[in-house]
């Protein structure tokens, strides 16, 4: 038997080779770092980037997604929903807009209550087969049929359509079961919050790029990243941390803080979703790094268009228009009622916008989710659907 | 299932054969076990990266990112101490976030009233805990697990699902942004109460008496104890500086969300019982769990560095509690049974 000074030793040293593997892990990490430091200067060519911000810092503009649609078929019918939960105000927004859109052609959404647990999307499924609606809307970044496609093809062999509602980016294929989509612009968007970097610095970029793999559209918006600073900064450096959403907590300060001190030269944070930087913020000021350090993001969230408001830590934030993400919704299942088939790639053209210091105001003081975008693409919709007034 | 194991008395025996040199070096090595891990997390992330992680700046933002932790695990001691788990304290933090979300930034309410009615809050919190855990005979494992829970949703519901951002910069200046020493408030709070707790349990006659609640409860009412009593202090107390946690997080972040609070219930559980590895060996103590975040937060930070993903970070997290558990617990046993064989 080991006497304990011995197992004490055993300890240790298993710690120590623990500790140096996790280490080499380290220097095998996908840190996903780019080679040359930041240059900037005379050579920073921003024409193209600029085009693009101002394009959409501006109100954006309506375009039809697709031919008119005969909505009469759609009328008196029921969508059953399930957001990815109930608890997240984004879906919720979406829930709420795409059943304002619904009463305008005459339909109902039936919202299925949940926590954001598979099981429950499950028994939701289970629960929407049994109510033979006319469409399964899945709301929001993380659900997809890839969960339970059992009974999505239940769903499918019922002659129940499944939409899936901002889970996937246009680049990506389309989930299993899925009849149509309303795609989120997750390339676009990272693409812009890129652009706003190489501007701001001036092509002399070292970001932090906060990821979370989880979310459907992620390896739309990481490809997008490295293809965006490519084209147009490729001096700029960028660093990629993946933090699943639970850990967002617990995680993202300690890791923001350490990265700037790590490497004092990153003057930005890129968080994919802008809900990181509630924890970004705290990791910037524990590492002094206020005034040097921004951040560019992505969703327009209420909360987060407040910070810009109130502070210069987040320097830019793209925002994505909930209200007309349910027109968008109710469009797609008219298509598909109407016979005529839905817009294949999913594309609606869904409404983003660039909001910074100058224009932030425009979504509200304090800012709301839906606000800053105009409201020209109700009246579109409905003339486009032949319910104008 | 409910009561926590307060394992042996700390003192050390020196056993068949050995001097008392060797017994009292082996006592201080496993009462220092922690704080020697730290030394060598320091020594090798400092090998690795002495330009960036041998800096003040790295230290001032270790000590200083780590104070929620420190004062919920605080919090989980009391509890622990009594023989009770809590697993309402994420929850009360989240609470009393929300609270100040909602109280401060929507409606602009004072912040300093806000605190205190927070504080309240989560007198009032600890009061029903006790309330359904000793009245009813509830176990308290299921009562916290039930109201911690309830405060979810009612976090959920006070904050309209919503994540508010605008608190008062009053209280952001006191946590985070002003510093003593270079390092944030935040964690000079966190150390008074560290040490506060350590007093309380090791120096006052109602810390006593809470240990020995913890450890006999049947000898403890024989005694004349009045067990109740204590233990209902003990989930006051705990769900009181759960608030305090939740200020100070409102205080970091400068915002108040739903449901990031509820990822502080395990690494909080984590410090809990890695503390009880060191300092006093086989007793939760409030300066163990107090190192045991920083030696934590030190290999995470070394990590990160290093350019190490999150998920490495999490393995060296666990890795290092069920290491550092396992190892005191052999080394336990081992020497009772050494002991016994005398």
């Amino acid at each position: 038997m080991l006497s304990s000074t011995t197992m004490k030793r055993v300890a240790t040293t298993a710690s120590a080779v623990l500790l140096l593997g996790l280490a080499a892990a380290c220097s095998s990490g996908d840190s996903g770092s780019s080679a040359a430091a930041g240059g900037g200067g005379a050579s920073c060519d921003l024409t193209q980037v600029n085009a693009a911000l101002d394009k959409y810092s501006a109100v954006p503009d309506y375009t039809d997604p697709g031919p008119a649609v005969d909505m009469s078929a759609a009328e008196g019918k029921t969508i059953f929903n399930i957001q990815e939960s109930s608890a997240n105000p984004f879906t919720q927004a979406l829930t709420t807009s795409m059943t304002e859109a619904a009463g305008k052609v005459g339909m109902k959404v039936v919202d299925y209550p949940n926590q954001g647990d598979r099981t429950q999307w499950i028994q939701g499924m289970n629960a929407a087969i049994a109510q033979k609606p006319a469409a399964i809307t899945l709301t929001g970044g993380t659900i997809s049929p890839t969960y339970f496609q059992p009974q999505a093809a239940a769903a499918k062999a019922a002659g129940i359509p499944i939409i899936t509602v901002l889970n996937e980016d246009l680049t990506q294929p389309m989930g299993p079961e899925v009849t149509a989509r309303v795609a989120q612009p997750y390339d676009l968007a990272a693409r812009l919050s890129v652009d706003f970097i190489v501007k701001d610095t001036n092509c002399a970029a070292n970001v932090l790029v906060l990821t979370s793999k989880e979310v459907i559209g992620s390896p739309a918006s990481i490809d997008a990243v490295n293809d965006e600073f490519k084209k147009y900064c490729p001096n700029c450096r960028t660093t990629f941390q993946n933090v699943s959403v639970p850990d967002w907590s617990t995680q993202i300060t300690n890791i923001t803080r350490s990265a700037i001190q790590s490497d004092p030269t990153i003057n930005y944070v890129m968080p994919l979703y802008d809900s990181m930087s509630q924890f970004v913020v705290p990791g910037i000021q524990l590492a002094g790094a206020t005034g040097k350090v921004h951040i560019s993001t992505f969703n327009g969230t209420p909360f987060v268009l407040k910070m810009m408001q109130d502070a210069d830590v987040v320097k830019m934030d793209v925002g994505e228009n909930p209200s007309q993400v349910g027109y968008a919704v109710i469009d797609q299942i008219g298509r598909i009622l109407s016979g005529a088939g839905p817009i294949a790639s999913g594309d609606e053209g869904i409404q983003l916008r660039v909001f910074t210091k100058a224009n932030v105001n425009e979504a509200g003081t304090p800012p709301e989710l839906g606000k800053g975008y105009g409201d020209s693409f109700v009246q579109n919709y409905m003339k486009l659907w032949g319910k104008a007034s | 299932m409910t009561r926590t194991k307060n394992s042996e008395p700390a003192t050390d025996v020196a056993g068949p054969g050995r001097s008392p040199g060797v017994a009292v070096a082996r006592s201080l090595a496993q009462r220092f076990s922690i704080v020697i891990a730290l030394v060598v997390v320091v020594a090798v992330f400092g090998s690795l990266r002495p330009d960036t992680f041998l800096t003040t700046s790295t230290l001032q933002g270790i000590l200083g990112s780590q104070a929620v932790l420190v004062v919920l695990t605080c919090a989980l001691l009391i509890p622990l101490t009594a023989g009770d788990y809590d697993l309402s304290v994420a929850g009360v933090l989240m609470t009393s976030q929300m609270m100040i979300g909602v109280l401060n930034a929507q409606l602009g309410m004072n912040i300093w009233l806000v605190i205190v009615l927070c504080l309240v809050a989560g007198v009032v919190i600890g009061l029903l805990n006790g309330w359904f855990v000793l009245l009813f005979g509830v176990d308290p494992f299921i009562v916290t697990l039930g109201t911690g829970t309830i405060l979810s949703g009612v976090v959920l519901w006070m904050g309209d699902s919503t994540t508010i951002s605008g608190i008062s910069t009053g209280l952001t200046d006191w946590v985070i942004v002003n510093r003593f020493l270079g390092v944030p408030l935040a964690f000079w709070y966190g150390l008074i109460i560290t040490a506060c707790l350590w007093y309380f349990l090791e120096y006052t006659a109602a810390g006593r008496r809470l240990l020995f609640v913890g450890r006999g409860r049947a000898v403890s009412r024989l005694s004349g104890l009045r067990v109740t009593r204590i233990r209902w202090g003990a989930l006051v107390a705990s769900a009181t500086l759960a608030s305090i946690a939740g200020i100070l997080y409102a205080g970091t972040t400068g915002a108040a969300d739903p449901v990031s609070g509820e990822a502080f219930l395990l690494p909080t559980f984590a410090a809990a019982f890695l503390g009880s590895t060191a300092i006093l060996p086989g007793k939760f103590n409030s300066w163990g769990s107090f190192i045991a975040v920083y030696f934590l937060v030190a290999g995470t930070t070394g990590l990160t560095m290093l350019g190490a993903q999150s998920y490495v970070s999490d393995l060296f997290y666990g890795g290092a509690l069920v290491v550092a558990v396992c190892a005191s617990r052999y080394s336990r046993r081992k020497e009772v049974r050494e002991s016994g064989s005398l």
